[in-house]
């Protein structure tokens, strides 16, 4: 355990010490990402903690409705085959390497990008939470440490190499870790159902017989109807794409076609969640529990076999592996956004720059034109978003967390609007962009605070239940085009740059 | 790149993954995924659905990619900068 987490370190660090480190490499590694790292990149970072540790829950608890990841998933990525080229294109031409950064001078709003900068800043706590629980969870079943102490170390580990390698540290890291989650998953999830009921088919058999609800819609108890089935369906298509970390990879490939390419190839990581399918089905037949607990719980099913230690240490790794390769992309990503979308335009208005002159000791020069300063902020930045995330997990427990995920779901939605305007539509203008992102963005904020504080109210506004991010989504679109309409027309120059 | 060739390849595989993701969700999957027979591989039929509307979506995007049909225009390999 401890020789994995050195590996990663050193990798991490000495992939790092390649690059030439400036802020643009930074963040987007000088886009020279070959085939195989962006592969495990753009693999990797989607398959959390969250999800190993949370698809064989959900079959336990809902049955088919966990096949909702392999459903969203198919389809998910595709917005990226078809505007991923033209992304990479237009930011190695402009130098942009954040999602934001490229809309900002797309509506030439800076405004724009520090809305989209701050809302992302939101959206990924609850989600880094999640992964240091992961990593928790592992260390706590291997070293018996409470869970803080165990994601603390495992994350200190990510800080160092995040810190020092930046996103080259991060792709070759992800290439490891993709590869041990890859091989521990399918290992365990044949030889599992393979030992304890002949075979994976032999066990469906069993489980036609004894629980033939858990294999359809609307699972035990009815529990997912199949119109909230669709509705989660299509909300995280919507913004699957639309996520910062996600849309950012664009610029980090090579070429724009291989930012094609690692869409193509995507689905291969989507058959990875078949074992965990699996593996829920196995906990189901053996009464497994139903919390994040089940994995490690499956793999006692076997103990006192001569394999009950290799299997144990090989899960241990998929998971820590799982929850380190997406914690530290967001990590990564969120200080770059919130160095060059947040406080970049924020420092042009004078009070802010001399808040950020105190608050840096004395006389520099700004931050826009002192790049080595720019990396410094961001690691800043990097280490107090990880001390932020683990303070949340030692002060929340379980279930604020899952509230806020609630919330970080409904805000890369906010996203679509700008991005698939910004992209195609070219009359879209600055004034629509302010609109549509502060009437989403506010519309699910408002929403949010009323349900966890109102919720007989919250029922009168949402008769239907159905998802804030949703309702959010057509307010921000109404309120793109009526403005964008209303609003000047982009000049002719601008609009070449962005190839419309 | 705006020859009529792309322009038709873009709307139609835009239509096709829209239908592709309406397979998945109501009315749909309920009418023709969402069931237990007949197991394929000992799968619930449930489950090969879902793997068969990701195999598809795998060909076409496959597809899509080696005709160069959707905006690339580009070398494979253009050097770390790109089009710089």
């Amino acid at each position: 355990m401890f020789a994995y987490l050195a590996i990663a370190l050193v990798v991490g660090v000495l992939a790092g010490r390649k690059g030439k480190g400036g802020t643009d490499d930074f963040v987007a590694g000088e886009r020279a990402f070959g085939p195989l790292v962006m592969y495990f990149v753009v693999g990797a970072t989607i398959f959390s903690a969250y999800a190993l540790l949370g698809t064989p829950q959900r079959v336990i608890a809902k049955g088919s409705d966990a096949f909702y990841v392999l459903a969203f998933g198919a389809v998910g990525l595709v917005p990226l085959f078809f505007y991923g080229a033209r992304v990479r294109r237009i930011g190695a031409r402009e130098g942009f390497v954040t999602q934001a950064e490229l809309f900002a001078a797309r509506f030439e709003s800076p405004s724009v990008s520090v809305l989209m900068g701050s809302a992302t800043l939101i959206a990924f706590v609850p989600y880094l939470v999640i992964q240091l629980k992961g990593a928790g969870v592992v260390m706590h079943a291997v070293t018996g440490w409470p869970e803080q102490l165990g994601a603390g170390l495992v994350y200190a580990v990510v800080l160092v190499y995040v810190l020092a390698g930046g996103v080259r540290g991060v792709g070759w890291t992800n290439v490891i870790q993709g590869v041990v989650m890859l091989i521990a998953i399918w290992v365990i999830g044949l030889w599992l159902p393979t030992k304890l009921y002949g075979s994976v088919s032999a066990m469906f058999d069993r489980v036609v017989v004894e629980h033939p609800e858990y294999l359809t819609l609307p699972g035990p108890e009815g529990k997912t109807p199949i119109a909230r089935y669709s509705s989660e369906i299509l909300m995280s298509i919507l913004g699957f794409a639309m996520w910062p970390h996600m849309f950012m990879k664009c610029f980090t490939a090579r070429s724009a076609r291989l930012v094609q390419l690692s869409v193509v190839f995507y689905p291969s990581f989507l058959f990875f969640i078949l074992p965990l399918l699996f593996l829920g089905y196995v906990a189901l037949l053996a009464g497994g529990p139903s919390d994040d607990s089940v994995l490690l719980w499956l793999v006692d099913l076997v103990q006192g076999e001569a394999v009950h230690p290799v299997l144990f240490a090989f899960l241990a790794f998929a998971i820590l592996a799982a929850s380190m390769s997406t914690g530290d992309a967001l990590l990564h990503a969120g200080g770059s956004i919130t160095v060059r979308d947040v406080l970049l335009p924020l420092e042009s208005r004078p009070r802010v720059r001399g808040l950020l002159r105190k608050l840096r000791g004395g006389e520099h020069a700004t931050l826009r034109e002192d790049d080595r300063a720019q990396t410094r902020a961001m690691r800043v930045v990097v280490v107090m978003l990880a001390l932020v995330s683990w303070l949340v997990l030692g002060s929340a427990g379980g279930t604020s967390v899952v509230d806020l995920l609630l919330l970080a779901y409904a805000v890369p939605i906010q996203f679509l609007p700008v991005v698939m305007f910004g992209l195609y539509w070219r009359r879209a203008n600055g004034a629509g962009a302010r609109a549509g992102l502060i009437a989403g963005l506010g519309t699910i904020f408002a929403l949010f605070v009323v349900q966890k504080t109102a919720p007989g109210l919250a029922a009168v506004i949402n008769p239907l239940e159905l998802e804030i991010g949703l309702i959010g989504l057509v307010a921000n679109v109404v309120a793109m085009v009526v403005f964008s309409l209303r609003g000047p027309r982009p000049s002719a120059a601008l609009l070449e740059r962005f190839e419309l | 790149m705006t020859t009529s060739r792309s322009k038709w390849a873009l709307r139609l595989s835009v239509l096709y993954f829209a239908l592709s993701a309406a397979a998945l969700v109501w009315p749909i999957y309920p009418w023709l995924g969402n069931r237990i027979e007949p197991r394929v591989f000992g799968l619930p039929f449930s489950l090969i659905w879902v793997l068969g509307v990701i195999l598809c979506n795998f060909a076409v995007l496959l597809l899509l990619y080696q005709l160069r049909l959707i905006d690339a225009d580009e070398p494979d390999h253009a050097g770390p900068g790109g089009l710089a």
